[in-house]
C-alpha cells in the first residue's frame, strides 16, 4: 500500500521562464535533496513516481502547481512540507501538502479547469470591459492555435471560458479568467488575450505587446456540473 | 556605474528560446552584495550557457572567488543568436546572470579558452559588453580582460584582445590577480593600467601580451617573440596541489538540461599517459590526485547538495587514479540505495575490466565508450596509445557480458605516417566489435555501434607540434576511403568537418597575425564556429585573403626544429628536447611508458615548475597489470 501525497507549489516571477520539463527536473531534484522516500518505477530505467497536472506555459507564474508523490512509506506530512519547502530553489515554495487516497484519479485527468490573472499596466479598463462583455455575449469565438511542428488550427475557445472579470488597478487593468485546463478543451492564457484584443477597438494590433502582460495562475480545480472541487477534495 | 538591467532583460525573455538560460537564479548561484566587496569578477564562458555550465573549471573558479570575503564573481555566457539580436536591437549591453549588471561594471573579466572555435565568440562577448576589442584601446573605465584555459598556452592569435593571459591552474593564479588588483587600487592605481599589468606580470604564469612583440625576418618568418617591457622573458605556468585546492560541493545546478547534466568531481589533474597528440596531456602535467577519502566525501556532499542522480569522476583518464578501485568500491556502498550512478569519462581501453563494467551503470544504460584513436598497432605505437587489439577485445567482452549493447568508438585520421592501411584498420576494428558481440549477444538485440572520427590537428606543446596537418581534400579522401570499408548495418558514422578542422589547426598553431583575421571573420558575421549550423568557412577564407595571409603556412606546412614557434615564450614546463625526442620515437614506432609506472621520461615539467606527481598511492607497473 503506497502513500500518496499531494503538494501545492508556487512558481515565482524570476523562475516562471522555466519550461514544464525544467520544472519537473527541479522538483525531482528537490525531492531527492529533501530525502523524501519517493517510490521508483520498476524495470530497466526506474523513474521516480512523481506526477504533475497539465504543463504550465513558459512565462506563467503560479500559486497553484500540483504534484503527487508516491512514497515508499508513510511520512509525517508536516515534516515533508518542511523539508521539501526548504529544498526548493529560490523562487519556488511549497504552500501545502496533504495525503490523498492511493486510488484517487490522477491529477492530469481529474483537474480540468484553472483560474488566471492577467496584469496589464497602462491599458484602458473601459476597452477591456467592453471586450469581456462582448466575448461573454457570443456563442463562439475563434482563435488561431499555434501548434509545435504542425500547421496552426482554428479553435473555438468560447465554450471553454467559464468566467471573466475585469477590474481596475493602480496603473491599468486586471483580468481574472476561469478556463478549461488540459485535454481537448484546454485554453491557453495567451489565446484568451488575443481573442479579447480582437474584439476591442484596436483589434489585435495594440501598442502594448502581449508579452508584456504578466500572466499568473491563481488556482486549479475540477469543474463538475457547475461545481468547483479543489484538488484536495478529489477522490 | 550603471544599475541593474533586470527589467530590460526581463522584457526580452518572452521572446527567446530557452529563457531559463538567462535567469541566473539557479540553485547555489551566489549573489553577493555589490557594494560590500572590493573586487568584482565577471567569469565568462564564450559559448552558450548549456555548454559553459557543463564546464567544471567555471564552477570551480566561480565559487573560489565568491568564497573570498573581498570579492564576488558573476557568470557571463555567449547569448544565443535570438538573444544577441534583441540585445543589439534594444541597445542593451551584455549582462552578468546574477545581478544583471553590464559587464563594464566589473573590475575584471575572465574568459576561458577551452576550444579554438570559440575565438569569434570571445570578440562577440567584448563587443556586446561594449569593451574595446583591443587592449590598447581600453582605459580606466573598462575592466581588465583576462584569459585562461588550455588554449592560453598559445594565446597569440588572440593576444591583442587580452590585457592578461594566465597560464596554469586557476586556483593558484586567480587569487593572485585579485589580491594584486585590490592592492593596486587601494594605493590609488599607481601607473594606471600598465601599472597593474607590470605588477601582476612579476608573478609566475602571468603573460601580458603587450609586453611582448613578435619580430619577423625579411621573408616574413617569425624571428622571435621579444619581451619589450616587464621582467620576465618567458612565462612558465603556475600549478597548485590539487589535494589542497577547494572544490565546490555546491555547484550551481542549471534548470535547463546542459551538455553534461550531472554532478562532476575532479579526481585528479594532469595525465602522464603520454599520448603524443594530446594537448591536455602535455600542458596539465604533472599528475595531482585527490585522495580516495577526499573523492568519496566530495561525491557524497555534492550529491546531497544538488540532488543529481549521477556523479562523474572527472579527469583526463579516470581509471589511472591510483586508488580508483577503492573509490569505486566505497562509492558503490555509499550510494547503494540512493539511486546514484557513477560515470567514468575517458575510460582506457586497456584498463576496462568486468568490475568496472558492472560498477559503472552508464555502461549498461548508454553503452561503452572506447577511444583506440588509431586502427592499427603500428599507428597506435606512433601516437603512443599503448593499447593492443587484445585489450580492445577484452574491454568489449567485459562490457557485452555486463549487458551492454551499444558501443561508441573514437578514432582519428590524418595522423603522422598514416597509410591507407591504417585507415582501413579503423573499419576492421569496427567489424571486430560486431564479431565480438555476436559471440555473446547479451540482450538479444543487435549491436549499435557509433563511430566518431576526428581529423588529427597538431597542437602546440605536443611532440607533433612541428607536423604538417593534412589538407582538406586529403582528409575528405581518407574519410571516403574509410566509409567505403565500413559495415552498412548496425553502425552510425560521423566525422569532423575537415574545413572546420583546417581552421582549428590555423588557430591552434597560428601567431599574432591571425588576430586581424579573427576580427575580420567576426565582423563578417562568424559566431559559434564550432557549431556545424553556424560555421561559415567562406567568411574565414575571405578574411585570410583580405589580410594577405596564407593559412597553409600555419596548417599544412611542416615546421623545422630550428624554427621559432609562435608559442615559444609560453611554457607549460615541458622541455623542447623531450618533445622532439618523442617525435623521433614516434617515427621510429617506439612507445614511451607512463612515468608513473616506469622510468622518468625527462619531460622537464617537474624540475621546470618545481612540482612533482602526487599520487595518493604507488601505481602498479604495466607488467603487473597483465
Amino acid at each position: 500500500m503506497s502513500e500518496r501525497i499531494r503538494c501545492q507549489l508556487t512558481v515565482g516571477d524570476r523562475v516562471r521562464w522555466l519550461s514544464h520539463l525544467e520544472f519537473l527536473r527541479t522538483v525531482f531534484r528537490a525531492v531527492r535533496r529533501a530525502g523524501i522516500p519517493v517510490r521508483y518505477s520498476e524495470g530497466y530505467n526506474p523513474h521516480p513516481q512523481i506526477s504533475f497536472a497539465t504543463a504550465r506555459p513558459v512565462g506563467l507564474s503560479s500559486d497553484a502547481e500540483f504534484v503527487d508523490l508516491q512514497l515508499l512509506r508513510r511520512v509525517r506530512v508536516g515534516d515533508l512540507e518542511e523539508h521539501l519547502d526548504a529544498a526548493l530553489p529560490r523562487g519556488f515554495s511549497l504552500l501545502r501538502a496533504a495525503e490523498v487516497p492511493a486510488a484517487a484519479e490522477s491529477l492530469n485527468s481529474a483537474i480540468n479547469a484553472a483560474r488566471y490573472s492577467f496584469e496589464m499596466p497602462r491599458e484602458s479598463p473601459g476597452v477591456w470591459r467592453a471586450a469581456a462583455r462582448e466575448f461573454c455575449a457570443r456563442r463562439s469565438c475563434e482563435v488561431e492555435r499555434q501548434r509545435w511542428n504542425k500547421p496552426n488550427r482554428i479553435v473555438d475557445i468560447r465554450p471553454h471560458v467559464y468566467g471573466l472579470d475585469v477590474s481596475v488597478t493602480g496603473d491599468g487593468v486586471r483580468l481574472i479568467a476561469d478556463m478549461a485546463l488540459g485535454g481537448e478543451n484546454n485554453v491557453r492564457p495567451e489565446e484568451l488575450l488575443r481573442a479579447l484584443r480582437a474584439l476591442g477597438p484596436e483589434g489585435e494590433e495594440s501598442e502594448h505587446p502581449l508579452y508584456e502582460v504578466q500572466m499568473h495562475r491563481l488556482a486549479m480545480y475540477r469543474r463538475e456540473d457547475g461545481r468547483e472541487i479543489e484538488p484536495w477534495d478529489l477522490t | 556605474m550603471q544599475s541593474s538591467l533586470f527589467h530590460a532583460v526581463e522584457r526580452l525573455l518572452p521572446r527567446v528560446q530557452t529563457p531559463s538560460r538567462y535567469i541566473g537564479d539557479e540553485l547555489h548561484a551566489v549573489k553577493k552584495c555589490w557594494d560590500e566587496v572590493d573586487v568584482r569578477f565577471a567569469l565568462a564562458y564564450p559559448d552558450l550557457y548549456d555548454v559553459g555550465m557543463s564546464h567544471l573549471g567555471t564552477q570551480v573558479l566561480y565559487h573560489l572567488v565568491n568564497d573570498r570575503p573581498d570579492s564576488l564573481s558573476e557568470r557571463v555566457f555567449a547569448p544565443a543568436e535570438d538573444m544577441e539580436s534583441l540585445l543589439r536591437e534594444e541597445d542593451i549591453p551584455l549582462f552578468s546572470l546574477e545581478s544583471r549588471r553590464p559587464v563594464t561594471d566589473f573590475d575584471l573579466l575572465g574568459i576561458t579558452l577551452q576550444y579554438e572555435m570559440t575565438y569569434t565568440n570571445v570578440l562577440n562577448l567584448l563587443s556586446l559588453a561594449r569593451i574595446p576589442l583591443r587592449s590598447e584601446d581600453r582605459d580606466d573605465q573598462h575592466p581588465f580582460v583576462l584569459a585562461g584555459g588550455p588554449c592560453a598556452f598559445n594565446a597569440e592569435p588572440l593576444a591583442p584582445f587580452f590585457d592578461l593571459v594566465c597560464l596554469g591552474d586557476g586556483e593558484d593564479l586567480l587569487p593572485q590577480v585579485i589580491e594584486t588588483y585590490r592592492r593596486w587600487r587601494e594605493e590609488g592605481c599607481p601607473g594606471g593600467r600598465d601599472g597593474f599589468l607590470r605588477r601582476i606580470g612579476r608573478h609566475r604564469g602571468m603573460y601580458i601580451p603587450e609586453f611582448f612583440r613578435p619580430a619577423y625576418d625579411a621573408d616574413g618568418e617569425l624571428a622571435g617573440v621579444q619581451q619589450v617591457e616587464g621582467e620576465r622573458s618567458e612565462i612558465v605556468k603556475a600549478v597548485s596541489r590539487l589535494d589542497e585546492c577547494p572544490f565546490p560541493t555546491r555547484p550551481v545546478v542549471p534548470y535547463t538540461a546542459t551538455v553534461h547534466d550531472r554532478a562532476s568531481v575532479e579526481i585528479f589533474r594532469g595525465c602522464t599517459q603520454g599520448c603524443r597528440f594530446c594537448l591536455a596531456g602535455m600542458v596539465y602535467r604533472p599528475v595531482r590526485e585527490r585522495t580516495p577519502d577526499q573523492v568519496v566525501n566530495l561525491c557524497r556532499d555534492t550529491i546531497a547538495n544538488t540532488g543529481y542522480s549521477e556523479v562523474s569522476l572527472a579527469s583526463l583518464s579516470s581509471t589511472d587514479h591510483s586508488g580508483i578501485q577503492e573509490v569505486m568500491q566505497r562509492l558503490g556502498t555509499e550510494f547503494s540505495d540512493a539511486r546514484v550512478s557513477i560515470s567514468l569519462p575517458s575510460l582506457r581501453v586497456d584498463d576496462f575490466s568486468v568490475e568496472i563494467a558492472e560498477a559503472v551503470k552508464e555502461v549498461r544504460d548508454t553503452g561503452i565508450t572506447l577511444a583506440p584513436e588509431a586502427g592499427t598497432q603500428r599507428m597506435r605505437d606512433v601516437i603512443n596509445k599503448r593499447v593492443s587489439e587484445d585489450d580492445y577485445v577484452r574491454a568489449l567482452r567485459a562490457a557485452f557480458s555486463a549487458g551492454c549493447d551499444t558501443v561508441k568508438l573514437y578514432f582519428m585520421v590524418g595522423l603522422p605516417t598514416e597509410t591507407d592501411d591504417d585507415v582501413r584498420g579503423i573499419a576492421r576494428l569496427v567489424r571486430l566489435a560486431h564479431d565480438v558481440y555476436r559471440e555473446n549477444p547479451g540482450s538479444g538485440r543487435a549491436l549499435q555501434a557509433h563511430l566518431s572520427v576526428a581529423c588529427f590537428i597538431p597542437k602546440p606543446h605536443t611532440p607533433f607540434q612541428w607536423e604538417p596537418q593534412l589538407g582538406v581534400d586529403e582528409f575528405q579522401r581518407r574519410i571516403e576511403l574509410l566509409r567505403g570499408e565500413l559495415p552498412r548495418r548496425g553502425l552510425k558514422f560521423n566525422w569532423h568537418d575537415p574545413e572546420m578542422s583546417f581552421l582549428e589547426g590555423a588557430l591552434a598553431r597560428g601567431d599574432r597575425t591571425l588576430a586581424d583575421i579573427v576580427e575580420r571573420a567576426w565582423r563578417g558575421g562568424c559566431r559559434f564556429d564550432g557549431w556545424t549550423e553556424h560555421f561559415q568557412p567562406e567568411k574565414w577564407y575571405e578574411a585570410f585573403s583580405a589580410c594577405g595571409v596564407d593559412p597553409d603556412c600555419f596548417v599544412t606546412r611542416e615546421r623545422l626544429r630550428e624554427e621559432i614557434l609562435p608559442w615559444t615564450h609560453l611554457h607549460p614546463g615541458l622541455s623542447e628536447k623531450f618533445l622532439w625526442d618523442e617525435r623521433e620515437r614516434a617515427y621510429a614506432g617506439l612507445t614511451t611508458e607512463d612515468c608513473r609506472r616506469g622510468e622518468c621520461t625527462d619531460c622537464g615539467v617537474c624540475p621546470n615548475i618545481g612540482a612533482s606527481c602526487e599520487a595518493a598511492a604507488p601505481l602498479r607497473s604495466e607488467d603487473e597489470n597483465e
